[in-house]
């Protein structure tokens, strides 16, 4: 009778060592920094795994995000206010 | 004629032009660094005129061995820290990789919108951003230092290393665990069953 190897299942709600293993180095899968081996063994784990996939997935929503958090300019009265001071600040020495 | 400064700097008419120089083309940059950073706009003031005061001091030092940005942002790092350990009651922690590992689903509730947003859309975007600066600010500063450099502020993972005195494999550690924290701010204890603060706290 022919066995068919079945690929091992996450219990529900848990991670095997598998996964935890993947999620260690994402970041680097992420920013190109891995050996194309352990990149196209990532992406074969990520096709068969939904939970790592999702993280993966919100992980570089978080960069993303993080590289288009822009934040309030200075005005240019507080530039000027600023300069001030520390050229002020330059001739208390 | 002007009598020198202690260190060596002095308020003369050449060094102002070119600390002038210096400041307007790198105060944006420099603002929106500590704002990121400190969190408050007063404190990131009080960075950013500590960083070019310490610039002005020492600009007869640089020797263009990096770039004039990434200078500044060693001074900035350097002042930043001075400036914290004034201040009491800011603990460090380190961040175990495997208590931001997730053992369960996880994920971001909120989309990151494109380019194109209806109002309704940036509104959300407005409030996303406000939480994930919230996030950032929660980090450990050493953790919170290496991701607003890498990616916030785009530098190279040479450079954040160059920055903070790191090699390149302990910036890419500390980005790891630090994305992994944000994620899991932004995800929401309803999503991920367990919160950045009770990784922090050990829980």
């Amino acid at each position: 009778m022919k066995t068919r190897r079945r690929t091992p299942r996450a219990p529900r709600g848990r991670s095997t060592v598998h996964c935890r293993k993947i999620l260690r180095t994402i970041s680097g899968y992420l920013d190109n920094d891995l050996p194309k081996s352990a990149c196209a063994m990532i992406r074969k784990h990520l096709g068969v795994c939904f939970k790592c996939e999702r993280v993966v997935r919100s992980l570089k929503r978080t960069i993303n995000l993080c590289k288009r958090a822009d934040v309030a300019r200075l005005t240019a009265s507080d530039k000027t206010r600023l300069r001030k001071e520390i050229l002020s600040a330059v001739s208390r020495l | 004629m002007k009598k020198p400064a202690r260190d060596g700097a002095s308020a003369d008419g050449k060094s102002v032009a070119a600390f002038d120089r210096l400041y307007r083309d790198h105060v944006d940059r420099m603002y929106r660094f500590a704002q990121r950073l400190c969190g408050s706009p007063e404190d990131a003031k009080d960075l950013v005129q500590e960083t070019f005061l310490s610039a002005y001091r020492n600009m007869k030092d640089f020797r263009g061995e990096s770039s004039v940005s990434t200078w500044l942002y060693t001074i900035a790092a350097h002042a930043c820290q001075r400036m914290r350990r004034k201040r009491k009651g800011e603990p460090d922690y380190k961040l175990s990789l495997d208590a931001l590992i997730p053992t369960s689903d996880g994920d971001m509730p909120m989309q990151v919108p494109g380019d194109d947003l209806s109002p309704e859309e940036r509104l959300q975007f407005k409030e996303l951003r406000r939480s994930l600066l919230a996030a950032v600010h929660k980090l450990p500063k050493k953790y919170r230092m290496v991701l607003v450099l890498r990616d916030m502020e785009g530098l190279s993972a040479r450079e954040v290393g160059a920055v903070m005195g790191l090699t390149e494999r302990a910036v890419k550690s500390r980005l790891h665990r630090a994305r992994l924290f944000v994620r899991l701010e932004l995800s929401g204890p309803q999503a991920t069953g367990k919160t950045a603060a009770a990784v922090l706290s050990g829980d």
